[in-house]
């Protein structure tokens, strides 16, 4: 171990050129990964902070909300179902607004407050203020602030900011949510033709009683004869349009680049290990076993590893600063942690792959055996 | 010439790893730049190609079609715009169709026959009531000529009786059938409805005139109006911005790293032969000979490796799901694939200096 560290040090530029590879690399696997989580997070949010363990769509629609019609009294039909602790209609109509003198693309999504569908920490609402909404939080951060007062493009029911809610955003568009009837209200001022299709609501977001399970209530909600798809909020959100798309595409990207990270490191230690040839056959002549010399060669490899994940996680959140808005980049501890693992363990298999190379030198090569 | 064909067939393991690294890095720069542009293609490819010389469309859409809406009298209103030829109406609904067996989404256009934004037909004839032209992306998910597409709301069906080719929208299979037709869907569809919205104009210039005073006068002719031509309609279509910014990002810093792993193997590797390269060139070897050496071993590799990517994509493109068929670009491919080759020989360019700043009497004095 000692002489592997010496080594290293002894060998800055060589041991430095290896931890830049590696850190390019883990810099554009951490930039792809915090691409996945913000189109992830962006796209999601109003279905993961809707405290609904399922949603129920018209079986029609494909589990694709916008085209999703329901009547609004399904609500209180599923509510009566056994394993339903309660359930509450949804609807969405996406469009656009002026924002602090910029358009920007919105979704009004209407909810029954109090009831699931509803960000679970929608404090500030109270539905008798008259049209009111809560906006998401990424609004704020384009100009938006309480007591402003926002008209979609289209609609001529203007609705009041009341409060912010974290993390609610819906296919990367901003949401004010607000309740059912000022969404219909919206939905029929923009698209006049559905004002003949009656009290709707888009889908249903239900909470299942305590114990239950939720693949059994679904079945259950869907054989009431509502003509209804009910799936859990997972499913609900693998069918968004693109999200298990982009998430199978950045996975395959990000395990292709960490074989990269494997190969370099293999290829970086091979060459080493080929330098080095004369030397190892000394060492293990003067009695270094087989497994010495290869903890040494890991040890090395994690220490680049380590090192160019530092480097690649300072590179990515130095682009993260400087990185264009329209970009969704959104960086997680948790994310980079699992990266700096799978690095490392890359690093090391890399670095252990040169160990059958290492074990066929002969220690007689260094007494003049030839090699 | 000789001697580095050699080396490299006495190291194969050495130049087989960084082939392989270089074959992964290339995929992912090829699979990347071709998955931007299908995206974009798959995404906003009825726009950009739409068969007009500007596209009109409601001021507050913001360029997107779905929010895009005007009364249908609007369309003659372009019409009369000083320096428009002929104008249109365009109109798209996403519904929700049967069609082989499967339930699918359908991204369906209502075009007039012969008039801007009429689709061109690769294969089969025009639709006509009843009927509906498909873009050929569809093709793998049973949209074939023949097949009966029924609209699950309404029960009414439509025969695919030919193909078109790079006019998908919002990465749905997407169809053309004749307005008068959609303006049936519609209806049928909203029962109570009094007018079929148009979501976009189509409008030819006259001959000669200015597109860019045509479109300004639209805008003013129009009110609440926004005229743009197909290519400036698609940059600007919600999203598509952040996703080229976002693959311009990845590529470019992809592209870095090919050519810095390159650049840095081949340094390792020059310093490793230097006592070799020292010998070479007290025995008569010049400084030509082995930049050329490093030059050929740099090719060979970068060369081994885009094949191998070019072999990966092409597999990865036969396999790619039905709904989201990869499109590879032949021409940006080879030029992705020779902008690698010449910047990797550029950065192996350390390499080579090291190799000719090796002065021959270091091999006699054994400092080499």
């Amino acid at each position: 171990m000692r002489l592997a560290l010496a080594e290293m040090r002894r060998s800055v530029g060589r041991y430095v050129a290896i931890t830049a590879a590696i850190g390019f690399i883990v810099f554009l696997v951490l930039i792809l990964a915090g691409l996945a989580d913000g189109l992830y997070y962006g796209s999601t949010g109003a279905y993961r902070n809707g405290g609904a363990d399922l949603y129920t769509f018209d079986e029609n629609a494909q589990r694709s909300i916008v085209r999703s019609e329901l009547p609004a009294s399904a609500a209180a039909d599923i509510r009566s179902i056994t394993g339903v602790e309660d359930a509450g209609g949804i609807g969405v109509q996406l469009g656009s607004a002026t924002i602090d003198g910029s358009q920007i693309d919105l979704a009004m999504i209407g909810t029954e407050p109090g009831r699931p569908g509803a960000p679970v920490d929608l404090t500030g609402y109270a539905a008798d203020a008259g049209p009111i909404a809560v906006a998401d939080a990424s609004l704020e951060a384009k100009g938006l602030a309480v007591g402003d007062v926002v008209t979609l493009t289209g609609a001529r029911t203007a609705v009041t900011i009341v409060d912010f809610v974290d993390d609610s955003s819906f296919l990367l568009a901003g949401t004010l949510w607000t309740d059912l009837a000022t969404w219909a209200d919206v939905r029929t001022e923009i698209v006049p033709e559905l004002a003949f299709r009656g009290d709707v609501v888009q889908a249903i977001a239900v909470h299942t009683a305590a114990g239950a399970d939720p693949v059994t209530v679904a079945a259950s909600i869907d054989g009431v004869g509502l003509a209804t798809d009910t799936v859990t909020t997972g499913v609900a959100i693998s069918s968004l349009p693109g999200v298990e798309q982009q998430a199978s595409t950045f996975r395959a990207i990000i395990i292709t680049s960490f074989l990269v990270v494997g190969l370099v490191t293999a290829l970086f230690f091979a060459l080493i290990t080929l330098e080095k040839r004369g030397l190892i056959a000394v060492l293990k002549a003067i009695g270094s076993p087989n497994r010495s010399l290869l903890s040494g060669v890991i040890l090395q490899g994690l220490i680049a590893g380590i090192g160019g994940f530092l480097l690649g996680f300072g590179l990515s959140r130095l682009i993260g600063l400087v990185i264009p808005a329209e970009v969704p980049l959104t960086f997680l501890q948790g994310t980079a942690r699992s990266l700096l693992i799978a690095t490392l363990v890359m690093g090391a298999i890399g670095a252990a792959l040169s160990f059958r190379r290492i074990s066929k030198i002969d220690p007689a090569t260094a007494l003049g055996g030839g090699t | 010439m000789y001697l580095a064909l050699r080396e490299i067939w006495r190291s194969k393991l050495k130049f087989g790893l960084l082939s392989g690294a270089v074959a992964l890095l290339v995929f992912l720069l090829l699979f990347l730049g071709t998955l931007s542009g299908t995206l974009l293609s798959s995404y906003v490819g009825a726009i950009e190609n739409a068969d007009a010389d500007l596209l009109v469309f409601s001021e507050d859409a913001q360029r997107n079609v779905q929010a895009s809406r005007f009364d249908p009298t609007a369309v003659a209103e372009v019409a009369r715009v000083p320096g428009v030829a002929a104008a249109s109406a365009l109109s798209e609904a996403t519904l929700t169709v049967d069609v082989d067996g499967n339930r699918e989404d359908l991204s369906l256009w209502g075009t007039v026959a012969g008039a801007p934004g009429d689709v061109p037909i690769v294969e089969g004839r025009a639709a006509a009531g009843g009927e509906i032209v498909m873009d050929r992306s569809a093709e793998g998910l049973g949209f074939t000529i023949g097949s009966t597409i029924t609209l699950v709301e309404t029960g009414r069906t439509l025969e695919v009786v030919g193909f078109t080719e790079s006019r998908q929208y919002s990465v749905l299979p997407t169809g053309y059938t004749p307005s008068t037709e959609w303006d049936d869907i519609f209806f049928a569809t909203y029962p109570g409805a009094s007018v079929s919205p148009v979501s976009v104009i189509a409008a030819d210039v006259e001959s000669g005139a200015d597109a860019t005073a045509v479109s300004a006068g639209i805008s003013r002719f129009l009110a609440a109006s926004d005229a743009a031509t197909p290519a400036e309609a698609a940059a600007s279509a919600p999203g598509v911005s952040s996703i080229s910014t976002s693959f311009n990002l990845i590529v470019g810093i992809t592209f870095g790293i090919v050519v810095v792993v390159i650049g840095f193997f081949f340094t390792i590797l020059a310093v490793q032969k230097q006592t070799s390269f020292a010998l070479l060139r007290a025995v008569g070897a010049g400084r030509g000979y082995l930049a050329l050496s490093i030059a050929i071993q740099i090719v060979v590799t970068i060369a081994t490796g885009t094949a191998i990517a070019l072999a990966l994509l092409v597999v990865t493109g036969s396999t790619s799901s039905p709904s989201f068929p990869l499109t590879i670009d032949a021409t940006a491919v080879a030029i992705t694939s020779l902008v690698v080759l010449g910047s990797s020989v550029l950065s192996g360019g350390f390499a080579m200096r090291r190799a000719l700043r090796i002065d021959p009497v270091a091999a006699a004095q054994g400092v080499a």
